[in-house]
């Protein structure tokens, strides 16, 4: 069970998160980092980043956000360990008609584990997928640029 | 009295010429993109609509079709599909040279052939990959009309222009 779930009101006012819905986060959030969580938000800028913990112990950050797919945005979740090591990509809303694939879990978990000097690049370290072009390489761009930010956020110690 | 091309005003032969060429170089290169895609090999057919275990595979991953996308590709080929072997068809229709009884076949067969190939697609999606045969089969005999068609129209175009030349 998710406390202080009325932290996502907050959380979810930046614009690259008006889009997804608070149920979908949460239940994202509670697959990605299991249960009992207690969440808050921690604000940088003009964009807010969702901090994890379970008791005293912090699981991670996930932020919301947006690319843009063939025409439609795309609106995903990324969450990191403390260490700034990709946890997990979940797809939240997708809204074309074409590429919905990204969301499936054989293709997301390519990126766990990974950290702020890995490619992640199509074709390097990220395999494409057939019909999904368009979606693989918006998804793959989105995720390696919040890892870089919410990475140097954490190094500068605006994360903690 | 049938209508032959020799019946045919010159500016229409030649835009019946020119769009029977152009037709060619199209379906050729779907030719080439289905090759891309599936190797026009059955279990690469399968791979493309019934998806593939990413783990074991490499390279892009494929992921078996969705109902939607199935009914997109179905309806967008058919009736693309069938405007072109109309054309065609028509074309072989004005071809006074073949006897009326072949061009009937020549003109029939190809919208058989659609309708097999696309109905072999949703079983092998849906019952059993090893459809994937006879919609090769099927593609490959839609495709060979398709050249032979456009050949005989074109061989005809030629004799018409000499006919009248001479």
């Amino acid at each position: 069970m998710l406390v202080a779930a009325s932290a996502f009101v907050v959380a979810l006012g930046t614009p690259a998160a008006q889009n997804a819905p608070t149920a979908k986060v949460t239940a994202s959030l509670g697959r990605v980092f299991g249960h009992e969580l207690a969440v808050d938000t921690v604000r940088i800028d003009t964009t807010n980043v969702i901090r994890v913990r379970r008791g005293d112990s912090l699981l991670g950050f996930a932020q919301v956000r947006n690319v843009k797919g063939k025409d439609q945005p795309i609106t995903f979740l990324v969450a990191i360990d403390p260490e700034a090591r990709l946890r997990d990509v979940d797809i939240l809303v997708y809204r074309e008609p074409y590429g919905g694939e990204v969301a499936y879990e054989s293709w997301r978990r390519q990126f766990r584990g990974k950290g702020p000097g890995d490619p992640i690049q199509l074709g390097r370290d990220i395999r494409g997928i057939s019909g999904a072009t368009i979606s693989v390489n918006s998804v793959t761009d989105g995720v390696r640029r919040a890892l870089a930010e919410l990475a140097q956020w954490r190094k500068q110690g605006l994360l903690h | 009295m049938a209508l032959t091309w020799s019946d045919v005003p010159r500016p229409l032969r030649a835009l019946a010429g020119w769009l029977t060429v152009v037709q060619v170089v199209g379906y050729t290169t779907s030719l080439v993109f289905v090759w891309w895609t599936t190797r026009l090999v059955p279990s690469g057919i399968g791979a493309h609509y019934r998806g593939a275990d990413p783990a074991a595979t490499e390279g892009t991953m494929q992921f078996a079709k969705s109902f939607g996308e199935m009914l997109t590709i179905t309806h967008t080929h058919l009736l693309a599909m069938a405007v072109i072997f109309a054309v065609t068809g028509a074309g072989v229709a004005l071809c006074g040279s073949i006897s009326e009884r072949w061009r009937r076949v020549l003109i029939a067969e190809p919208f058989v052939a659609l309708l097999v190939s696309f109905a072999s697609m949703w079983l092998m999606r849906y019952a059993d990959p090893r459809f994937a045969w006879l919609l090769e089969a099927s593609s490959l005999v839609m495709a060979l009309t398709f050249y032979l068609q456009s050949a005989l129209v074109l061989r005809e175009l030629r004799a018409t222009r000499r006919e009248v030349s001479l």
